[in-house]
C-alpha cells in the first residue's frame, strides 16, 4: 500500500489486489449492515458489466454474496452497537428528541452512508486493469471517501472493542508483537517451544484460535483504513485554506 | 500489513492550545418545570470524543462545515479530544437538528441539548 498523495487530478494512493479485496468485502459487510444491498446501491450510477473479468482476480460475486438484504430501515434504535454508533441517539438525555430525530433523519442517513460506501467499493474495483491498484478520486470526492472510511473504522472499531485510546493502543501492540511471527512459518519446532513459553496464553482450542485471527485480521484492515484516512486528511487540509469562510465571535468565555 | 501508530504524520495538529475559550455550558440537568423558559434559549451541538475518528478529520469537518478557521477548527478539536465534549455551533432547534445531522453523516458522535441559560 502506497498512502494517499495528491495529484493534479485529485488523490492517489496504491492498494495491491489482496488488500483492495479485503477492504471490498469489508465495505460490503458495511452496507450489508445497514440494511442494504449492493446492487441496490449501485443501480443506477453504475455501468453493469457482469462479464468483465479483471486481472488481478477481484471476486465481484463473492463480494455480491456479501451483500444480502438484511432488517428495513425502522426509526426505532438499532439493535446492533455498531449500526447504533453509525446513527446515534441525537440526546444523552431526553428520549423523545432522540425518537423525534430519528424518525425524520435516520433514513436519509442510511441512504447517504449507503450511497458512499458503494462509492467506494466502485472505486476498489477501478483500481484494476491498466490503473494496476491506483485508487484515484477527483478532490470534490475526497470528502465522501474520508467520510465513508470513517464509517467502516467505527464498524471495525465496534467489533475491535476499541471503546478508548487505550485500547486502541493495546490493538496497535497486539499486531506488532504478531507480526514477526507471520513471516517467520519455518521455524523448527525446538525454537518455537522455546519462545512460546515467553509469550502471552496463546490459544489453543479451534474457536479461541478463529478469534484471535478474525481479530488479527480486523485489526490489519483497521490500521490499514487509519492510514489511507490519515494520508488522505494531510494532503486535503493542505488543499484548505486556514481561514474561515463564516468566523463567528466566540460566545461566552 | 500492520503500518504504524494513529499518530498523525506530520505532526499535524499538534499547534499550541490557542487560549480561546469555547462557550460554557452547564451540567445537563434539566427540570421540567423550566421548560417553557429553555424553548425560548438556543440549543446547542455537542461533539463527544471517541477514539476513531482522526484529529486531522475532526479539524477538516469542523472547517469546512462550519466554515471555521483552521485555528478555531483546532481549537475545537482539542476540546474535544482532551475535554472529552464540545460545543461546536448553537441556534434554535431546527438549525441545531440540521448541524447533527451532518455531524451524523461525518461519522462523529453529536447530541444536541438545550443551551442552560
Amino acid at each position: 500500500m502506497r498512502p494517499f498523495t495528491a495529484v493534479a487530478q485529485g488523490y492517489r494512493a496504491v492498494l495491491d489486489p489482496v488488500e483492495r479485496q479485503v477492504i471490498a468485502s469489508i465495505v460490503a459487510e458495511v452496507v450489508e449492515l445497514l440494511g442494504a444491498t449492493l446492487e441496490t446501491a449501485t443501480r443506477d450510477t453504475a455501468a453493469p458489466d457482469p462479464d468483465g473479468a479483471d486481472p488481478d482476480g477481484f471476486d465481484r460475486d463473492e463480494a455480491g454474496q456479501l451483500a444480502r438484504a438484511v432488517a428495513p430501515s425502522s426509526a426505532t434504535v438499532p439493535d446492533d452497537t455498531a449500526v447504533r454508533r453509525l446513527l446515534p441517539d441525537a440526546s444523552r438525555d431526553d428520549a423523545e428528541v432522540s425518537e423525534e430525530f430519528r424518525r425524520l433523519t435516520e433514513g436519509d442517513l442510511r441512504d447517504a452512508k449507503v450511497r458512499r460506501l458503494a462509492a467506494f467499493w466502485r472505486l476498489l474495483q477501478a483500481g484494476g486493469g491498466p490503473a494496476r491498484g491506483r485508487l484515484e478520486l477527483p478532490r470534490e470526492d475526497a470528502s465522501d471517501l474520508a467520510a465513508t472510511l470513517t464509517d467502516v473504522r467505527l464498524v471495525l472499531a465496534d467489533r475491535l472493542g476499541l471503546a478508548d485510546d487505550e485500547r486502541v493502543e493495546a490493538l496497535y501492540s497486539e499486531l506488532e508483537r504478531d507480526e514477526p511471527e507471520r513471516d517467520e512459518p519455518e521455524r523448527d519446532e525446538l525454537e518455537r517451544d522455546e519462545s512460546e513459553r515467553d509469550e502471552p496464553e496463546r490459544p489453543t482450542d479451534p474457536e479461541a484460535v478463529e478469534a484471535a485471527q478474525r481479530r488479527r485480521f480486523l485489526g490489519s484492515v483497521y490500521t490499514l483504513l487509519t492510514y489511507l484516512q490519515e494520508s488522505l486528511l494531510t494532503a486535503m487540509l493542505r488543499d484548505l485554506p486556514r481561514e474561515g469562510s463564516r468566523d463567528e465571535p466566540v460566545v461566552g468565555g | 500489513m500492520y503500518i504504524g501508530g494513529s499518530g498523525p504524520p506530520d505532526g499535524r495538529g499538534a499547534a499550541a492550545y490557542s487560549g480561546v475559550v469555547p462557550i460554557e455550558i452547564a451540567p445537563a440537568h434539566h427540570e421540567l418545570a423550566e421548560a417553557s423558559t429553555a424553548s425560548a434559549s438556543p440549543w446547542l451541538t455537542v461533539v463527544w470524543n471517541d477514539p476513531v475518528n482522526l484529529m486531522s478529520y475532526v479539524t477538516y469537518v469542523f472547517q469546512t462545515y462550519f466554515g471555521y478557521s483552521r485555528s478555531r477548527a483546532e481549537t475545537l478539536m482539542r476540546q474535544v479530544h482532551e475535554e472529552g465534549k464540545s460545543v461546536v455551533s448553537h441556534g434554535n432547534r431546527e438549525k441545531v437538528e440540521v448541524d447533527v445531522q451532518a455531524m451524523h453523516g461525518y461519522g462523529l458522535w453529536a447530541t444536541m441539548q438545550r443551551g442552560d441559560e
